[in-house]
């Protein structure tokens, strides 16, 4: 462990990928991933205890008087009317969708840009031909006025 | 074995709690500078009554926080009303482990990395993060149960998650000319001048423009706009759970510009500085100051445009985003992959 601490540790940034490569048992690289990412956790429990702490802190020490009238969601002083569960706009909708056709094909594209020197200008024409298609789609959303947000051309 | 890794922990404790008591402070003195700034571009003093030249204005507001009253609306999801902004708060905190604070330092005889995590795939790692923190914005705004802060919460959403992509592949160009995902790789490539903003302009300017829309900054604070929709999706909000909120905004702007030096400002390398013969400490010291320079850089950026430019209507906002950022950056991209291929 303590071999594996110092090699994680020294800084070389090639470290890291070379792990990958050799051929290792599952239960080193368990080791070496969750040494990896440890410190993440602890980041993440830095973060967490800092949030609790402030949060039961302002609950302690803030004044707690409740009205009806000061419950009610705000509306600009007026009377306010219905819930706000209301339905929304399609358009936000189709935007979530297109993020996520879009985000999974960016996605896709990383590991090639990290091995784009070996793969080459085979590896580009291929890349290019599938930004192609990713393309046409982008045209294809903007041709059903997907994207527009005024006017006329709202879709329905 | 235990030993070591007990230490190894220990060690990226401190430096985890140290990397957030700095991020807090920055986040604290961002919200004074925007002030001042703001006075400063308007012809006023901004704030100067606590403390000199309002020096305690940051800490007189962390304190009211506190002591104002918490408040949770009878109609709203109260566990999702608690989450919303814990989970912006504690996602732009963990967006900085990856990132390298700085060289080496030399400690009592051990050699301590100032940066939390070096993992592999750092850059999709800041990814994944600050996807997260959209949930933050969508809970809080769906869980107070006003039309207001649902209005502002899909707004926001919509926005993040469309910037995303463009931002995404403009950090593709990025990465095909690094070969890795490893910010401390990239920092280490970027010795001397070989900045990467240098081959990659049009790359930096695209994600310069996509973190201004992912912070919710002017001209793209459409989710808080204040003339439309009273406060946004944290219309409802009070006390430290607003907080959480505005906190979040600034250590967000931290973190972004601490991405743009660290990717494309050569981070905490100077250039030149291992001519002068100075210690390795020194060095590495001066070198987390000129990141932290880049850094205050561009914060400063960030508020300047603020008060230079309006903000977008929706539709210009989703316009830009879609038609114009997302195939520059793929053109961006093909025209890099030929010019690395022919070379």
């Amino acid at each position: 462990m303590a071999e594996l601490v110092d090699a994680l540790g020294s800084g070389s940034s090639e470290s890291n990928l070379v792990w990958v490569r050799v051929p290792l048992s599952a239960p080193t690289i368990i080791i070496k991933m969750s040494t990896l990412y440890l410190p993440i956790g602890i980041v993440f429990l830095v973060a967490l205890s800092f949030v609790l702490i402030s949060l039961l802190a302002s609950h302690f020490l803030g004044p707690h008087r409740n009205s009806l009238v000061k419950d009610a969601p705000f509306e600009c002083g007026i009377e306010s009317k219905d819930s706000a569960r209301v339905r929304f706009s399609i358009k936000y909708f189709l935007i979530a969708i297109l993020f996520v056709l879009f985000d999974v094909e960016v996605v896709f594209f990383y590991p090639w840009a990290v091995n784009f020197q070996e793969l080459g200008l085979r590896g580009l024409l291929e890349i290019a031909s599938f930004m192609g298609c990713v393309l046409v789609g982008l045209i294809y959303i903007n041709q059903n006025k997907v994207l527009n947000f005024e006017g006329r051309n709202v879709p329905r | 074995m235990t030993h070591s890794f007990f230490l190894f922990s220990i060690e990226k404790l401190i430096l985890a709690s140290i990397v957030f008591g700095i991020t807090l402070v920055v986040a604290m003195y961002s919200t004074l500078a925007e002030r001042k700034f703001a006075a400063f571009f308007q012809d006023r003093l901004g704030p100067d009554r606590a403390g000199p030249f309002g020096m305690f204005q940051p800490l007189a507001d962390g304190l009211k926080f506190f002591f104002k009253e918490e408040f949770i609306p009878a109609k709203a999801d109260k566990f999702l009303f608690i989450l919303g902004p814990s989970i912006a708060m504690v996602m732009s905190c963990m967006s900085g482990a990856v990132i390298p604070w700085g060289d080496r330092l030399t400690l009592f005889g051990h050699s301590v990395s100032l940066q939390i995590a070096d993992i592999n795939i750092g850059v999709l790692y800041i990814f994944a993060v600050v996807s997260l923190g959209v949930y933050g914005v969508i809970l809080g705004g769906w869980a107070s149960n006003n039309k207001f802060a649902l209005l502002s919460a899909i707004r926001a959403s919509s926005q993040m998650i469309s910037y995303e992509l463009a931002m995404g592949l403009s950090l593709i160009a990025l990465v095909m000319t690094t070969g890795t995902l490893s910010l401390g790789s990239i920092v280490h490539q970027q010795v001397g001048f070989h900045w990467n903003v240098f081959f990659q302009p049009i790359g930096f300017l695209v994600f310069m423009i996509c973190s201004f829309a992912e912070t919710n900054r002017t001209p793209f604070d459409l989710p808080e706009c204040e003339t439309e929709l009273v406060g946004g999706y944290h219309t409802e909000y009070s006390s430290m759970k607003l907080g959480f909120y505005l906190f979040a905004e600034y250590i967000n702007m931290f973190v972004a510009s601490a991405v743009m030096a660290t990717l494309y400002f050569g981070g905490y390398q100077i250039p030149g500085i291992s001519h002068l013969g100075l210690s390795p400490n020194l060095v590495t010291l001066l070198g987390s100051g000129f990141l932290f320079v880049k850094i205050f850089g561009f914060i400063f950026l960030f508020m300047w445009v603020r008060w230079t430019v309006p903000r977008f209507r929706y539709d210009q906002l989703m316009r830009l985003g879609w038609n114009v950022l997302l195939p520059i950056s793929m053109i961006n991209l093909i025209v890099t992959g030929a010019i690395l291929v022919l070379r």
